[in-house]
């Protein structure tokens, strides 16, 4: 059963008035609330309100971005979603976390209709648990984006429509994808195994992390049944190769060596998607001393885990990034020409390929 | 006036990933992969077979490899934060492993990049935050004995290559930032602090006479520095891609470096121009290296994205 949210929005009000309370009564603050991190417990509550009594969707991202130095990392923030949720005593999946747009109609057990989400923001996913039917006839693939700010881009320019490639649907977990999300890939690739499913993620060690928990959470252990496995669309290492490490192909972001007409040839492309970040850092970083542990951690889940081709390759990939000793975020696509073109050429690539 | 050069012979598929290190002995050459395995190619017979095979060297997978130049020792560095000494047994011409430098100061990630000393005695290692370790491999206890700091302590730039001299004098090192440090290590103090490439600096290697430095990384140029002053003396330029290795020649007449483009190219140092340029791909070489002349003409090998080896013959005689 999902929980209403109305019944969340009660159960964060009937917190904060116990807090009030306490302030009123002079007495000690006490917060049943499971946290590792003292004095952030309100943020996110607070944001939780917010996003429910207003009926938007409220993103981790969002969360991250707007309180950077209260968390520090996507992961804080992960975790205090999940702590939130089990505070509140509902689920996480009712704090709304995965979206998608696109001309896909969900049915639901109670004969309610979800979708198609066909306007330039997102609808929330729906339980797995709770479908009771998804009509996917419309839809040539799908594309799951591990960021919030590149799932709304795409979903504010169209993308799932204007694609050459034809129409499509865009999901997001918004950073590691949580289990409702999941189970619904599970769903939707069970019910749509020609359906090809995409993941673009950042080229560093949390986005390939992302991939392969995507890859992990929505394999579906049927047997005699088989979906075409989770496809990798980039950033890839070549991807970065191909336009950064070429010097001929100058293109340098923001050093000194930036040439006098390169500001005047970025301002053309405004007519096109332009992704903006609410964070200043480049798309293009070296790697930091956490991000080569992460990825040393991967790599050692990954041969562990014996040498299916989609291990071999994604290991093979995070040698050769902290070989490169640079990450990339989906930005830098955007940056570096137009993100969808270049998703239109990948995903047109992948068809023919298939 | 440009050098011929021929490839010889290439070893396809050496290794089942990428190739990410090569070492060169008078008569092996050590090649290190994304695969726990490493290899040693026979470099004196004309199809170059694979002499032995180190399986289980390095579980995730190793980045680099070096020998010392009598040819006696190796060492390997893996990508689970391990290193590794083998040594050469004269006798059968077999390398066995010769111990794992371990300890506190050998956590995941510690040690990226690694060069060996002439005999083998001092390992000089690059870590993440910037430092510049020196270990004392021959000693059973494999103690560290020089620690250079770059930078304020434990906030340096990652170390993305090292180089020792050959007389043991100097230590040099190229980082992140794009900063090339040179180390005076009988003093253990910082001799020159090298800037000018901005970027960051893959490769670094000094000359065999001890004089001159060559740096190398993402500004596709190669700066060359002396020791005497620490002074800039030229740039060698016509790369077009990131520099990922440099290797001097056995008489520092010539210099030879790889790209992500998959060329290799020869200078000549007097005259500070490209020589020979090759490609056997386009996929990145991570590694070119000069094999020790044995008295047959100068050769020297890649290895990279393709995952084979591919050696060089100079043409002489017309």
């Amino acid at each position: 059963m999902t929980t209403s949210a109305g019944t969340v929005v009660s159960r964060i009000e009937s917190i904060l008035e116990a807090i009030l309370d306490c302030v009123a009564q002079g007495q000690e603050l006490s917060i049943d609330f499971v946290s590792n991190r003292s004095g952030s417990e309100n943020s996110p509550q607070t944001l939780a309100h917010d996003a429910l009594v207003s009926g938007t969707v409220l993103t981790k991202r969002h969360i991250f971005y707007q309180h950077q130095g209260l968390f520090v990392r996507q992961r804080t923030v992960d975790e205090l979603v999940d702590n939130l949720a089990s505070a509140l005593n509902v689920r996480r999946d009712d704090l709304n976390i995965g979206v998608f747009s696109g001309p896909l109609s969900i049915r639901l057990k109670d004969n309610t209709v979800v979708g198609p989400a066909t306007g330039d923001v997102g609808i929330p996913l729906p339980a797995a648990g709770s479908i009771a039917a998804i009509s996917c006839e419309t839809i040539r693939w799908i594309l799951i984006a591990e960021k919030d700010a590149i799932y709304r881009s795409l979903t504010s320019c169209l993308f799932w429509q204007t694609s050459c490639v034809g129409p499509g649907l865009l999901i997001t977990a918004k950073g590691y994808p949580d289990m409702l999300t999941c189970s619904f890939v599970q769903l939707i690739r069970f019910n749509c195994p020609h359906i090809p499913i995409f993941v673009l993620a950042d080229y560093d060690p949390d986005g390939l992390n992302i991939l392969r928990h995507y890859r992990l959470k929505s394999e579906i252990v049927s047997q005699g049944f088989t979906a075409p496995a989770i496809r990798w669309l980039g950033i890839k290492s070549e991807d970065l190769l191909e336009r950064e490490s070429r010097l001929d192909m100058l293109r340098i972001p923001s050093d000194n060596l930036q040439l006098p007409d390169s500001q005047s040839s970025r301002e053309n492309t405004g007519s096109k998607t332009s992704i903006s970040s609410t964070e200043c850092r480049e798309p293009i970083s070296a790697l930091s001393t956490r991000d080569r542990n992460v990825a040393v951690g991967i790599l050692k889940k990954l041969v562990d885990s014996g040498d299916d081709s989609a291990a071999v390759e994604l290991g093979r990939e995070l040698q050769v990034m902290l070989m490169m000793g640079i990450k990339a975020e989906i930005q830098w696509l955007d940056e570096a020409g137009n993100l969808t073109e270049w998703l239109d050429t990948k995903i047109g690539q992948m068809f023919l390929g298939a | 006036m440009s050098k011929q050069y021929l490839t010889t012979h290439t070893v396809d598929d050496a290794h089942i990933t990428d190739i990410f290190s090569l070492a060169a002995t008078p008569r092996t050459l050590l090649s290190a992969s994304g695969s726990s395995t490493l290899h040693v190619h026979d470099t004196t017979d004309p199809s170059f077979p694979l002499r032995q095979s180190i399986p289980d060297a390095h579980k995730l997978g190793c980045h680099h490899v070096c020998t010392s130049r009598n040819g006696l020792y190796a060492a390997s560095a893996g990508f689970g934060g391990e290193v590794k000494i083998w040594e050469l047994n004269k006798e059968t011409g077999d390398w066995s492993s010769g111990g794992e430098i371990t300890g506190p100061t050998v956590k995941p990630g510690e040690v990226w990049a690694i060069a060996l000393s002439e005999d083998g005695g001092y390992l000089a290692s690059t870590t993440n935050d910037g430092r510049i370790n020196v270990w004392d491999v021959a000693d059973q206890s494999k103690a560290k004995i020089r620690e250079y700091e770059t930078g304020s302590p434990g906030s340096g730039s990652f170390g993305m290559c090292v180089d020792l001299s050959r007389d043991g004098k100097f230590t040099a090192s190229g980082h992140q930032n794009g900063s090339v440090y040179v180390f005076n290590n009988d003093t253990g103090r910082i001799l020159y602090s090298l800037s000018g490439l901005a970027k960051p600096v893959r490769a670094v290697a000094i000359s065999p006479a001890g004089t001159r430095v060559a740096a190398a990384g993402d500004a596709g140029i190669i700066a060359i520095y002396d020791t005497k002053h620490g002074e800039h003396v030229g740039n060698l330029t016509g790369h077009s891609s990131w520099i990922t290795s440099l290797d001097w020649s056995d008489t520092g007449e010539y210099l030879l470096s790889g790209s992500m483009d998959g060329k290799v190219k020869v200078w000549s140092i007097e005259r500070s121009v490209c020589v020979a340029t090759h490609s056997e791909t386009d996929k990145a070489l991570w590694a070119v290296r000069w094999l020790p002349k044995t008295g047959r003409s100068e050769m020297f090998c890649t290895a990279g994205a393709n995952k084979s080896i591919s050696f060089y013959r100079e043409a002489t005689g017309s």
